[in-house]
């Protein structure tokens, strides 16, 4: 078939420049988390009260924030099975590899566990449910044991998806054997399910779990739709670069490159749907045992921070990614992804930071917490989030870039949008 | 109209080739046929069938006829609403049948963004569902304001008294809402029809049905520059009908999730309505489907597998609306709010509890059954399920508006609701409406989008030169024809 000749053509071996890319993501990985070690010590020197937990607070923060990017990625590849599509053969890979990394951020989540089995200072003040004098009802569910039962548990659903679709995905490679995609097609189904509940009460968990006494029922969406757009921001982002690189040009052409805009273009809206319902239903209902959630988050520095998300979250990509031109220019479609990525990583933190007091609303922080806070989110970032590339890098030099002997490719390879 | 076609099985999942959606040997004309004739059939020789059908519903739209009469002559005290419960089943059948046009909007719309082919099949019909869904829908509201000759009020119109309805109320956003899914759901239908309704005048051999599908048909000869035209235009009504969808059943939703109601008051609630609104239109889509192609001999178009891709999406609409559920649910549990702990235990154990697991076997437990291949494409089986469908989510929508009304805060002021018949006899009626419409429609209008099934056949991009075997037709480059 003519489509093969493009493969061949095409660069789609990206072992040889892997090893030193993972070496460099996993420096600057450490570096990152050394840094945040130094710049936490040196705020618990000076004498700053609270800084361990901006230590804790970074640290959930940015695994919450990669985590969402994996799972973005099972997500992604399980939606693709399950729907049995054809176009996105040729870019599934770069949401294996994003999938694949889910085993290291189980890694990155074990000292959190640790940190909370230890009762390490600071961390219940992030986790108030973890002081001993907590008696609310959900105690039951929010507890020590309980808690590390359940990243366990979630962790190794994850780990054991992301194992089979990308192992599967691979071995094809090799055998060409089309049975494997059926069996991917049968089990993503039970796969779809039980990423919705994992991925719901992990939220739950690590950052709703923070304000013991809030709760909303869609906050498991709102973080889904953070997963899945940052996903396909990244695959943006990585189609951009390997074409750059010289690699998937044939392979990878404008119109997947439009197709994957489109759903980032569409989860910003979907995004921001979630996102207003659940702001607009406690804010009209206006019940004190919600709004100080939201109270603390349109107080103080953590205002200028909504009202950026608002812009940058939904009115700017909105505008930007509206015509089908920047989503057909893979440098145009870049900077909205990277745009989007940096925006949700604000999400992330606006999630995370605002220190809010059921009875009180906002509970204001010194000026130095504030930058604490910041600044150790920006190592955390660094660290955590080159451990992730790595591990995404890795997955990627670890196999062809795209998978060669799925039976749906020559179908993604001619395929066009009208 | 009786087909002696046998049931093909094309479920079949083979992923180095798409299966046909077509099945038989056909071709462009043979499909034309098979559609156009139903709508040609001449008047004398309506089958009885269809008289017998349509004399059942249009008797129950009298009926609801009566109802409303009686309801306008004597005033909302024939209804069994009560102090508590000031929404009875007029709230309750309004979002019914909102939510039931959804997957009508959904096929049309959303599945052809995503560009899924069998769409092309059932989009016809299920469009027509959601215009005439939304009609009924549009009735109660209108009935249940009491004073009916006011109804323009619902309107913001501009009045010397300086009247204004309430802008910050949901209801208000309702008529917006609702008026522009009307609006654009009726626009999508008619540009979809236009192309068939141009092939009836042309295939019409008598006067009145030339003049009228001529005027229908405004004028399209098929040229290519009205093709390019159409096709822009269905592409930018696809766009601006997919928020519509999300858009119409989230304000449906804040109508409850605004008010500080237990039960009412919950952030999942615009999701979970969407989804459920997309399961409910799926279970009337194949109550529909079933009986339509058996009867009007379409087992070729709409085949198995689009019976079992129906089905399949009902199966994870209907776990999205377990998932709703369980985590109104949990959170009323984690919560440790008293107040949501009670509204959720009394749901489920309390004097509404009949009502709370009929709800909950039709749309949790049913849909479930999918799971398994054999139910999934046995065309029984999924007949049966789709009723239980429709009647979980009724059953659904009276959950949340009586329980939660019936015994809010206050104790003293609890009461039970009981639907008098008129109440019964006006739900009743709107199905007669809705099937008389449906009847009407499937006597005198194309119910299958015949250009776009013919789009999607094998071989029909042959011309585009790019080598494929039958085997790759459907996934030809040509796809920009993707309907």
């Amino acid at each position: 078939m003519a489509h093969s000749a493009s493969i061949e053509a095409s660069n789609i071996d990206f072992r040889g420049h892997a090893p030193r890319l993972v070496t460099a993501a996993r420096m600057l990985g450490l570096i990152g988390l050394v840094l945040t070690a130094i710049v936490g010590v040196a705020a618990i020197s000076m004498g700053d009260g609270h800084a361990r937990e901006s230590i804790w607070r970074a640290y959930v923060a940015n695994l919450c924030y990669f985590t969402a990017i994996g799972l973005g990625g099972l997500i992604f590849v399980l939606i693709q099975h399950a729907t049995r599509a054809g176009w996105s053969v040729s870019v599934r890979r770069l949401a294996e590899s994003t999938a694949g990394a889910l085993p290291t951020m189980a890694m990155l989540a074990i000292p959190i566990v640790v940190v909370m089995l230890l009762s390490l200072p600071g961390i219940e003040e992030v986790y108030p449910w973890l002081k001993s004098g907590y008696d609310r009802s959900n105690a039951a569910y929010l507890n020590k044991p309980f808690f590390a039962i359940r990243m366990v548990v979630f962790f190794g659903i994850w780990i054991w998806l992301a194992n089979f679709f990308v192992n599967s995905s691979v071995l094809q490679d090799q055998t060409g054997d089309v049975r494997l995609t059926s069996r991917m097609e049968s089990r993503c189904y039970p796969g779809i399910l039980l990423y919705a509940l994992t991925s719901t009460f992990f939220v739950i968990d690590m950052l709703m779990s923070m304000n013991p006494h809030w709760y909303s029922t869609i906050f498991g969406v709102y973080y889904f739709s953070i997963s899945f757009v940052n996903n396909v921001s990244v695959m943006a982002l990585m189609i951009f670069f390997l074409h750059r690189a010289g690699f998937m040009r044939n392979v990878v052409s404008n119109e997947h490159l439009h197709d994957v805009g489109k759903l980032v273009f569409a989860f910003t809206v979907f995004w921001a749907y979630i996102g207003f319902s659940q702001y607009m239903l406690i804010w009209y209902a206006s019940l004190p045992e919600e709004t100080f959630w939201f109270m603390a988050r349109q107080s103080g520095p953590w205002l200028y921070l909504s009202i950026l998300l608002i812009l940058g979250g939904f009115f700017i990509p909105f505008l930007g990614l509206i015509s089908r031109h920047p989503k057909r220019r893979a440098a145009a479609l870049a900077v909205g992804a990277a745009w989007v990525l940096v925006v949700h990583w604000f999400d992330i933190l606006w999630l995370a930071l605002p220190r809010a007091n059921p009875e009180a609303g906002a509970v204001t922080i010194s000026g130095t917490t504030l930058v604490f806070d910041l600044v150790l989110s920006l190592t955390a970032m660094i660290g955590i989030g080159g451990i992730f590339a790595s591990a995404v890098l890795q997955r990627l030099g670890s196999a062809s870039l795209v998978p060669t002997r799925d039976p749906r490719l020559n179908e993604a390879l001619a395929f066009h949008n009208f | 109209m009786a087909s002696i076609v046998g049931e093909v099985d094309n479920t079949m999942q083979d992923p180095r080739r798409r299966a046909p959606l077509v099945t038989g040997q056909h071709d462009a004309a043979s499909i034309t046929r098979s559609v156009a004739s139903i709508a040609e059939i001449p008047v004398d020789q309506t089958p009885l069938g269809w008289y017998v059908g349509f004399g059942i519903s249009a008797t129950i739209t009298a009926i609801l006829g009566f109802a409303v009469f009686w309801l306008l002559f004597n005033g909302v005290g024939v209804w069994g609403v009560n102090n508590p419960a000031g929404w009875g089943f007029a709230i309750i059948n309004f979002v019914f049948w909102v939510g039931i046009g959804h997957a009508g909007t959904l096929i049309s719309a959303i599945l052809f963004l995503f560009r899924q082919h069998w769409r092309t099949a059932i989009n016809r019909f299920a469009e027509a569902m959601t215009i005439f869904a939304v009609i009924c829908a549009g009735l109660f509201p209108g009935i249940h304001i009491g004073r009916v000759w006011l109804a323009f009020y619902l309107f913001p119109i501009p009045n010397q008294m300086a009247m204004w309805p309430n802008f910050r109320s949901p209801l208000l956003w309702d008529v917006f809402a609702v008026g522009t899914y009307f609006t654009v759901s009726l626009l999508f239908w008619y540009v979809g029809l236009i192309p068939d309704l141009a092939t009836l005048r042309d295939r019409a051999t008598n006067k009145w049905r030339k003049l009228i599908y001529g005027a229908l048909a405004m004028g399209w000869t098929g040229s290519m520059r009205h093709w390019h035209r159409y096709e822009r235009a269905y592409l930018i009504l696809a766009a601006l009908a997919t928020p519509l969808v999300l858009s119409v059943h989230s304000v449906v939703s804040f109508d409850f999730a605004i008010a500080q109601l237990p039960g009412w008051h919950t952030t999942i609630f615009p999701p979970y309505f969407v989804a459920g609104a997309i399961f409910s239109g799926f279970g009337m889509v194949v109550t529909l489907a079933v009986p339509a192609r058996q009867w009007c001999g379409l087992k070729h178009i709409i085949t198995l597998r689009h019976l079992e891709n129906m089905n399949k999406v009902i199966l994870a609409t209907g776990s999205m609306v377990g998932y709703a559920y369980a985590m109104e649910f949990f959170i009323a549990w984690y919560s440790g709010n008293s107040y949501e702990q009670f509204a959720f235990i009394n749901r489920a154990m309390g004097p509404y509890a009949w009502a709370y697991w009929t709800m909950v076997s039709c749309n949790v437990i049913s849909p479930q059954l999918f799971w398994f291949k054999a139910i999934r494409t046995s065309v029984p089986a999924m007949f049966i399920v789709s009723i239980f469908v429709n009647i979980g989510m009724w059953f659904e929508r009276f959950v949340i508006v009586i329980t939660s009304l019936t015994q809010d805060f206050l104790p003293s002021s609890w009461d039970y609701y009981t639907p008098t018949a008129f109440d019964w006899l006006t739900l009743l009626g709107s199905f007669g409406l809705f099937f008389t419409l449906f009847l009407l429609f499937c006597r005198f209008l194309p119910m299958v989008a015949i250009a776009e099934v013919k789009a999607i056949m094998p071989g029909a991009h042959g011309a585009h030169g790019h080598g494929h075997g039958d085997e790759h037709a459907e996934h030809a480059p040509a796809m920009e024809a993707a309907r």
